[in-house]
């Protein structure tokens, strides 16, 4: 970056090698104007200056509120300084909303190094040397775009157009050139495939699963909501070192008086600030839930009105085929409705006959002789298995602690459980988990109250009130919807044939790398656009430079209940270039220019043109920047008029196919012969498994504040403080495995291993590994996920367009000093 | 008059370092300088390890920088009067013009919190421009005295100013402005009425080493005291925390008897501290 005037000159001045006085001379003989400032110094100061003022004129200098789009979530806005052509400083920008304060973290202040990473990919490349290889020749745009034209053209025209699969963007949230973005509407146009609309490339997250079935929704609460709660459960959720600006809301309901109660194996940052630790065995959260109802049902702690009325509790279920008992079945009269048994009646009748008074628990048999129950009675039963002592046989956690924490939830009033998309998601049966939460909560009617619910995501939940039609899918062109977890399998039975990664490091991230390796190296064409040569870049066939959000104009709509605006603030650098206009490239040389012809502004306008209140940009840019969303846009008709903190659900209406809380889900009916939050041991990672003789330590790879993902890895600032990747032991296991503090070890199972250091911590559970997620696959060897494996949980599919989660904690390993 | 200070709440304060990283890009802080560490009081070498038997354990954080202490030992060492304090308010403050590297007051500091360029200045790779606040500034009171410089020399001393560019313009310190946890508050010692000053009544804020009456203008309030039932993994049972024997702000104190048990990356000159 060289550039006139100021930086060059005053730099150069400032090398030692030149006094500081001597530049000081220099500047009061020649009266030199420096670049864009008047430096007015020393001698020369005193003369014009009567008074203290700021010595330096900062004329050049401009502040342009931007955002943080990366994968985290948080959102926060950016407010840019640029000093003429650079941006030299990031500070936490304004929402405009007294209840939502500024906020910012140690990523989101470290951006200026991305931005001018020496490591950026600078100009197209195509692969000489064959995948991996290293060896890149340079290409211009135009040759780039050609290929990649062609390329698609034959495969096409050879395979059909959807064996092109265009991956999801995970790097970016934005909405013209990033998640919900312009990778969507190529594929529609040129008839591809493409991942899910959840942004979750890897399936990173089990909760949706579990919402939808539960409640018909994936919804959240707005985050300054949990200062009405008094309780906080972070479940699994070690906000304060993830979402870190988010836990500043759990931290002044604590001060407000709230108990902060944290669940996890691992103690961390979150579990410092809270009033309680529960640490448990890893993937056993569904039996500590299911012991918490349990107390809850036997000391009559619940709500039963609220169970009677809000949930499926009162609907009978058939106990041969485990499905809701329906009116049809006993009268053939073709009706779907649901059954009780009624006390006043003793009869079992349509559940909203009139003056039926539905009965909540009990067995009954139906005039044909079938045994049903209500589904409170299954829940009930269910929990008994599940009494405080057995559940801390197979938790780890005090008998007497599970007692008083449901005890303490249940009297709290409200209480709300906040979930993060790691933790209880990451593992194979966290569809199920989640719903035990949900379940738990239900029991006290938290649902839908301010202060209560199980959240996983504070932000709006825009799919719902918003029309992405015209943007993502043109003129009625559909792109082929491919689950990403199911990549490989696609690969191998031939169903993919080329891909397109855009800003999503997808071999780092997929489990089980080696498996994906295999796939990738199967495909015909491989074209990666990415900042950085990430692990996955390295083996495309051609690689092109994106520029970064700070390069670029688009407006992000995700994370919380604002939308952002973020203007280009600087030229794309070297030969960098937005998504948009790459992809448009691309089309125009396939014949679907005419599909790209609008710019980043044009496609915002017709993104804000499917949201029900007809907010422009111009009316964002004339609030700075940022605007909370109208109520309008914020969910569906159905859940109008909203709250303030957003509360999902306020109305207690629900979108299930019941229109209540289904605690009793049917449609997992043919996966798990129930249709109740049951428990299930882990997976892979429990001592059942016969692989744990093996392997007989379970492995979470957790999220680190040092990045998001596998972004901002290669930052010197954060590289500075978090300089070592490692591998969290306990000293026990160390001792016993002769493992000493910062000792190479190679971690391995059956599908791969990785070497790193030891680090020993007491935090860490024994048996129990824990290696920080996201470190490129050069680690010093291999990515984390070499050790993870992509078991589909096919139970979650039931829900459209969220695909199954990887289960990235559910991993049996072992682990062995490396001698020198 | 006026006495700046700064209240760090640790009972808020969740390690998470954008303190520390919001110092390094407000002051353009080259590579291996830090005007502002975030120390775990804990049981290991590495930020982030507790003391303690799983699941017994605990730690928490200190962040550590210029105390701008009443009584500054590193004013009185100062041959050249460089490092002074500002009569106006309190602020100890580093004058670049006359620093002549001599290091004393980085001996002097009990706090460990100086930092010398010891080479060339070296960036974040690519960014070859200062970032943060651009431009030089000079003290609001004493106009000769160069306090900032983006891009501070070989051999000279260089520390946490409050943000003095900041503060001198009627802004907070940038660690203030961005903690996103909220642990930091700015304000006037001396004002009883101010915010920091009921804080510190409210909250048995401590100095760090008060035993060496260097009477710091940074303060702390103890670390978070869990209340309520909790488990008792000793015992598979549950105990009360309210009833916790550790005496509010002991760990601060721990650290004053630099038991080694703090951990945190420290630049290599003040090594000396803490138990790295
Ligand atoms: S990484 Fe997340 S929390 Fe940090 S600044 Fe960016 S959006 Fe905010
Ligand atoms: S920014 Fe705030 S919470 Fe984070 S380490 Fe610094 S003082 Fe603590």
């Amino acid at each position: 970056m060289v550039k006139e005037g100021y930086s060059v000159s005053l730099r150069e001045a400032l090398n030692p090698r030149l006094s500081r006085r001597k530049f000081l001379a220099l500047l009061g003989a020649a009266g030199v104007t420096v670049g864009a400032y008047e430096i007015l110094r020393g001698s020369v100061l005193k003369s014009l200056q009567p008074a203290y003022e700021e010595q330096i004129t900062n004329a050049s200098l401009t502040k342009v509120r931007t955002a943080h789009v990366n994968n985290c979530d948080g959102s926060c806005g950016l407010l840019a300084t640029l000093n003429g052509g650079e941006i030299v400083k990031f500070s936490p920008a304004t929402f405009n909303d007294p209840d939502f304060p500024p906020r910012i973290c140690l990523r989101g202040l470290s951006q200026i190094q991305y931005v001018y990473h020496p490591d950026r990919l600078k100009y197209p490349m195509q692969s000489v040397g064959g995948r991996g290889s290293g060896q890149w020749k340079q290409i211009t745009w135009d040759e780039a775009a050609s290929l990649i034209a062609s390329k698609f053209q034959s495969i096409s025209s050879q395979y059909g157009s959807k064996s092109i699969y265009i991956a999801p963007y995970t790097g970016n949230l934005s909405v013209i050139n990033g998640l919900i973005g312009v990778g969507y509407r190529f594929a529609s146009v040129i008839g591809a495939s493409a991942g899910d609309f959840e942004g979750d490339n890897e399936g990173d997250s089990a909760s949706p699963a579990g919402a939808v079935e539960e409640l018909g929704a994936f919804d959240g609460h707005e985050l300054n909501d949990l200062v009405n709660s008094n309780m906080i459960i972070l479940w699994g959720n070690n906000l304060a070192e993830t979402d870190i600006p988010d836990m500043r809301f759990v931290l002044d309901a604590r001060d407000n008086g709230a108990r902060v109660v944290y669940i996890d194996p691992r103690y961390t940052p979150t579990a410092v600030v809270a009033d309680q630790w529960v640490p448990l065995r890893p993937g056993t959260d569904g039996a500590l839930a299911l012991s918490m109802i349990n107390v809850i049902i036997n000391e009559g702690l619940y709500n039963s009105n609220y169970m009677l009325n809000y949930t499926v509790g009162p609907f009978l279920v058939r106990q041969d085929t485990m499905l809701f008992l329906r009116e049809n079945d006993l009268s053939g009269n073709g009706s779907n409705n649901y059954m009780v048994y009624d006390t006043v009646t003793g009869q079992i009748l349509p559940y909203n006959s009139p003056g039926v008074v539905p009965a909540l628990t009990g067995t009954y048999k139906t005039a044909n002789g079938v045994s049903v129950k209500t589904s409170f009675q299954m829940l009930s039963e269910l929990v008994s298995k599940y009494d405080p002592s057995t559940a801390s046989n197979i938790t780890g956690v005090p008998a007497q602690a599970i007692q008083q924490l449901a005890e303490d939830f249940a009297k709290a009033n409200p209480a709300a459980i906040k979930v993060g998309f790691g933790g209880i998601s990451h593992w194979y049966y966290g569809d199920l988990t989640y719903r035990a939460l949900i379940t738990l909560s239900a029991l006290i009617g938290y649902i839908g109250v301010h202060g209560g619910g199980v959240t996983t995501y504070n932000g709006a939940l825009l799919d719902a009130a918003t029309d992405l039609t015209d943007w993502l899918t043109p003129d009625g062109k559909q792109y082929n919807y491919i689950p990403p977890l199911s990549f490989a399998d696609q690969v191998f039975n031939g169903n993919i044939k080329a891909a397109w990664f855009p800003c999503d490091n997808f071999i780092n991230q997929q489990g089980d790398t080696n498996r994906t390796i295999k796939a990738i190296e199967q495909l015909d064409f491989v074209v990666v656009s990415d900042a950085f040569m990430t692990p996955t870049a390295k083996y495309a066939d051609i690689v092109l430079p994106i520029a970064t959000e700070y390069e670029k104009t688009d407006l992000l709509l995700g994370g919380n209940f604002f939308l952002q605006y973020t203007p280009k603030l600087i030229e794309p650098l070297w030969e960098s270039m937005a998504d948009l206009d790459m992809f448009a490239l691309v089309a125009s040389k396939m014949g679907y220019g005419s599909y790209f012809n609008g710019t980043a502004e044009d496609y915002i306008g017709l993104v804000l043109s499917g949201f029900p209140s007809g907010t422009t940009l111009d009316d964002i840019k004339a609030n700075g920047n940022v605007m909370r969303l109208k109520d309008e846009d914020i969910a569906t008709s159905s859940y109008q008029p909203i709250t303030k903190p957003y509360v999902p659900f306020y109305q207690q209406s629900f979108p299930t196919p019941s229109g209540r809380i289904e605690f009793y889900v049917e449609s997992v009916v043919p996966y798990y012969k129930t249709g109740l939050p049951i428990y299930k041991e882990p997976n892979e990672a429990s001592p059942q498994n016969v692989l744990y003789t093996k392997y007989p330590f379970v492995m979470i790879t957790s999220h680190t504040r040092f990045r998001t993902h596998t972004q901002w890895d290669n930052l010197a600032w954060l590289l500075e403080i978090n300089p070592h990747q490692f591998v969290e032991i306990n000293p026990s296991d160390a001792a016993a495995k002769g493992i000493n503090d910062g000792d190479k070890v190679k971690i391995y199972n059956d599908r791969g291993y990785i070497i790193t250091t030891a680090r020993l911590t007491p935090g860490m559970r024994p048996g129990v590994l824990n290696v920080y997620q996201g470190h490129w696959s050069d680690f010093p060897t291999g990515t984390v996920n070499n050790l993870t494996n992509q078991d589909i949980n096919p139970a979650q599919s039931v829900v459209y367009l969220f695909q199954s989660n990887t289960p990235y904690f559910d991993v049996l390993v072992n682990i062995e000093k490396v001698s020198s | 008059m006026t006495r700046l200070g700064m209240v760090i709440d640790l009972s808020r304060c969740v390690g998470c370092n954008t303190c520390a990283v919001a110092c390094k890009e407000e002051n353009n802080e080259p590579l291996g300088i830090w005007w502002n560490r975030v120390l775990t009081v804990g049981g290991g070498d590495y930020i982030d390890v507790p003391e303690g038997e799983y699941p017994n354990v605990d730690m928490h954080y200190l962040p550590l920088a210029c105390q701008h202490c009443e009584d500054a030992p590193c004013v009185k060492v100062c041959p050249v009067a460089a490092t002074y304090k500002r009569t106006e308010d309190g602020v100890v403050l580093v004058d670049f013009d006359r620093c002549i590297g001599c290091r004393y007051c980085m001996a002097a500091c009990p706090y460990g919190v100086r930092n010398f360029n010891w080479g060339e200045p070296v960036y974040s790779p690519g960014v070859d421009f200062p970032v943060g606040h651009q431009g030089d500034h000079y003290d609001k009171y004493n106009p000769s005295r160069l306090v900032y410089m983006p891009e501070r020399p070989k051999g000279v001393v260089e520390k946490c100013t409050f943000c003095v560019q900041r503060i001198d313009n009627n802004e907070v310190p940038f660690c203030v402005e961005t903690c996103p946890e909220g642990a930091r508050v700015f304000g006037d010692l001396e004002n009883p009425d101010s915010e920091i000053s009921g804080i510190i009544q409210n909250g048995n804020a401590q100095q760090l080493l008060p035993e060496l009456g260097t009477n710091p203008q940074v303060y702390y309030v103890p670390p978070y005291q869990k209340k309520g039932i909790v488990p008792d993994y000793a015992n598979q049972s549950v105990i009360n925390a309210n009833e916790s024997t550790i005496a509010p702000g002991q760990s601060i104190i721990d650290l004053a008897e630099e038991n080694g048990y703090v951990s945190g990356f420290v630049p290599p000159q003040s090594k000396k501290k803490g138990g790295e």
